[in-house]
């Protein structure tokens, strides 16, 4: 009896021992908040849903694997800013003093209009996950975007056009898009950029401006049609998109469109229908939720079974795992330059011009991204991904990365 | 009519006429105006930035409430002549490098200018063709600064400025920031006061009541019309000056018509006519924005079984729908109504009524 008591004793010491050991190990690490402006009550409330589960699937992952060597702990909090400038500038005094984050994650507009202008001052590095428009391409800013802008993207998929093209006239654009909409002319105004800049290789034939949330658009497309575009660019929503593929139909024409991330196919054929996509493509600088090889997918189909078991693999999982990835990798960077315990915004924003973040430690969401105080976004190896629709099933057009050629500022 | 304490008369005009009558009242005034002043030493920088947006609003709801409460003309272009401002305030920082003192006062006069020319067709319109007219505003407004020389008004870059400066010094904290907005405020309410007891203000009035009897009583329509919209948009263009000052880059889609229908809701919910209830309208919506936001991460945190953080911040959004609608029916003379009926039976209490 003395024994068994003697032995359950020194099994007791143990487990204490090894609990309280567990418990100040994990209080060693030094827990820092990332703070993410959410959309739950505004206008893009359905990208919640694939946001939500990427950004604590990654952040789970990176705590207990990297995190935990490191001595780090990260906790993301977010925030409904209804996609609302005034909400967001209402928000941030509390978030910057309440959680004193060392980076934010931006979702859109309003995170850069209401930050942009504070973020040096409150020294706290933004990243963002879209991609960037042609009045956010500046120097020396605490905003990071890990893809160029939307003419960039565009024209890196005409790289691709290129390189099949066998007819000795440039390649002629047409563009749908709405007025009054800085983001979305701004998309025109880089497009005509890069065509002016190149009349032997692309002709921008027109733009037809349309309503945001049209009902039927054929006579305006029926007009674009005659002036014999080969491809039609169209970075701005779903109702357009669909508008298009209608319009084109009632006129017995297939001019292929070319959609961004936010409108891509995935989105596009929920809206109406694979079948009616044949032929039309997608295009953003980001990994393709087709991909299915890479690291990222890999971590995303480990953790999901334990974390959230409905969550999608789509294109805006990838872009916010990407944004929180990139976000992660920097925290890293300033951990090894000046100790865990050490970690503020500034020195975030220091380590991202420490050297370029590899495709590899990107876990293959993005390509190779080097920043520059030149541009909030990588200036240096730019590379998109594209994925079409080609008999009846949704494929990347390439596997490859296609790379983008610099463009001039406009 | 407000009920005085016991023995306060007023021996001649100045004294009717003053809005602060008693020793209390003054006491309560000065304190409230030292909690303003001493708000950046004890408020949390969240309760800093609320109210500084608060203010801002307030500027141009209140404005609103002088063209739709005051002068009963519908306006639904309230944010795009607050835009107005703020592009115009921008222009003259960014480009002309006016000081703010001057700049924000030219916004105002930016924003009466646009206010003023769809004001206009008032004098031929009313109700829902003038609310159509007013959406024509806020529908032009962005093709407006789009269209215009990018050198103007950024184009669809938008505009970035510097911060306000007071000599050397940089009004670029929130501290700071909260002086210059509250102490605009301050100014624009006591004006927006003052003006409901001016000879104006009568005839804006009368213009509300009836446009027919004013007219045949010597009031001029168009002017008067025209004033008013001119007015409640020289207030909005005020509050664009302001917001640019706070956020120091302007844009477009920042003044959308989902901001002017939520000023609109807000006079409703304070009190149409009133501009006690454009302020009360304006806070109470303004908290009860803020709360659902406080409210929905937490319900999530507690209940995450319930469909996780999107249900509960959605849910938030039918909440504040919600309230607003049982507002609507259970008090449709607004906030200010129920403030005054309750400083009436405080001031006659323990009688119920005189």
């Amino acid at each position: 009896m003395w024994e068994l008591r003697k032995k359950m004793g020194c099994l007791l010491v143990v487990l204490v021992s090894f609990v309280t050991f567990s418990a100040l190990h994990a209080s060693a690490a030094t827990e820092y908040k990332i703070t993410f402006s959410a959309d739950y009550s505004g206008p893009y409330t359905y990208l919640m849903k694939s946001a939500d589960p990427a950004q604590k699937i990654f952040v789970t992952w990176w705590n207990e694997t990297v995190g935990q060597k490191a001595g780090i702990k990260i906790a993301i909090k977010a925030y409904d800013t209804r996609y609302n400038p005034a909400v967001v500038a209402s928000l941030w005094p509390g978030i910057l003093s309440g959680d004193k984050p060392i980076l934010h994650l931006g979702l859109g507009g309003p995170d850069v209009a209401s930050l942009m202008k504070r973020l040096p001052q409150d020294k706290v590095p933004m990243f963002m996950s879209t991609g960037t428009y042609g009045y956010c391409w500046l120097p020396d800013q605490w905003m990071f975007q890990p893809r160029p802008t939307y003419a960039h993207e565009f024209r890196g998929f005409l790289s691709w056009v290129q390189k099949n093209w066998k007819e000795a006239s440039p390649i002629r654009i047409g563009a749908l898009s709405t007025q009054g909409i800085p983001a979305y002319e701004d998309q025109i105004k880089g497009i005509q950029s890069f065509c002016a800049e190149e009349p032997k290789s692309f002709e921008f034939t027109d733009v037809e401006w349309i309503k945001l949330v049209p009902v039927s658009i054929t006579s305006e497309v029926s007009r674009l049609a005659k002036k014999k575009p080969d491809y039609i660019y169209m970075g701005t929503n779903s109702h357009q998109v669909v508008a298009l593929i209608r319009a084109q139909k009632e006129l017995g024409i297939n001019i292929p469109a070319v959609m961004a991330t936010h409108t891509d196919i995935i989105i596009t054929a929920a809206a109406s229908s694979m079948n009616d996509l044949e032929g039309h493509y997608d295009v953003g600088a980001c990994n393709s939720p087709l991909d299915k090889t890479i690291e990222a997918y890999q971590i995303f189909e480990k953790y999901r079974p334990r974390l959230d078991p409905n969550a999608p693999w789509d294109l805006n999982a990838v872009q916010f795992a990407g944004q929180i990835v990139l976000a992660l990798r920097a925290v890293e960077r300033a951990a090894k330059k000046i100790g865990a315990a050490n970690i503020t915004g500034e020195a975030i924003y220091n380590a991202m011009f420490e050297g370029p973040f590899t495709e590899k430690e990107l876990l293959g969401l993005w390509p190779t991204l080097q920043y520059t105080k030149e541009a909030p976004f990588s200036t240096l190896n730019m590379k998109v991904k594209s994925s079409t629709v080609k008999n009846g099933k949704h494929m990347l057009t390439t596997p490859e990365w296609i790379p983008i050629p610099a463009i001039k500022k406009w | 009519m407000a009920v005085l304490p016991c023995g306060v008369h007023s021996i001649n005009y100045s004294q009717d006429k003053a809005f602060i009558r008693t020793p209390a009242q003054w006491i309560c005034f000065i304190a409230f105006l030292l909690i303003v002043f001493a708000g950046p030493f004890f408020l949390p920088p969240r309760m800093l930035g609320i109210i500084i947006i608060t203010g801002i609003t307030t500027v141009a709801v209140v404005g609103l409430q002088i063209t739709v409460g005051l002068t009963g003309q519908i306006n639904l272009g309230q944010s795009a002549f607050m835009g107005m401002g703020a592009f115009t305030t921008a222009t003259l920082a960014a480009n002309f490098n006016l000081p703010f003192w001057l700049s924000i006062p030219a916004g105002g006069i930016g924003g009466a200018l646009l206010g003023a020319i769809f004001g206009i067709p008032a004098l031929r319109v009313k109700g829902f063709y003038l609310a159509l007219t007013t959406i024509a505003a806020q529908i032009l407004f962005p093709l407006l600064i789009t269209r215009m020389p990018s050198k103007w008004f950024g184009g669809a870059n938008g505009l970035g400025l510097a911060p306000a400066k007071i000599g050397s010094f940089n009004l670029q904290s929130d501290q700071s920031l909260y002086y210059l907005i509250m102490g605009v405020t301050v100014i624009m309410l006591s004006f927006a006061f003052n003006l409901t007891r001016s000879r104006v203000g009568r005839a804006l009035m009368a213009v509300r009541d009836n446009d027919i009897v004013a007219e045949i009583m010597g009031i001029n329509l168009f002017t008067y019309k025209t004033l008013a919209f001119g007015i409640g948009s020289l207030y909005a263009g005020i509050a664009g000056g302001l917001w640019a000052y706070y956020i120091r880059y302007v844009m477009v889609d920042q003044f959308s018509l989902w901001f002017s229908v939520w000023y609109l809701g807000m006079i409703i919910v304070g009190g149409v006519g009133s501009i006690l209830g454009a302020i009360l309208g304006t806070a109470f919506l303004r908290a009860l924005q803020e709360l659902i936001t406080i409210a929905g991460p937490w319900f999530g945190q507690i209940f995450p079984q319930a469909g996780g953080g999107a249900l509960w911040f959605s849910g938030m959004n039918i909440i504040l729908g919600g309230v607003i609608i049982l507002f609507l029916i259970f008090e449709p003379k607004g906030l200010a109504h129920r403030w005054n009926v309750l400083k009436h039976s405080f001031r006659i209490w323990p009688y119920p009524y005189l």
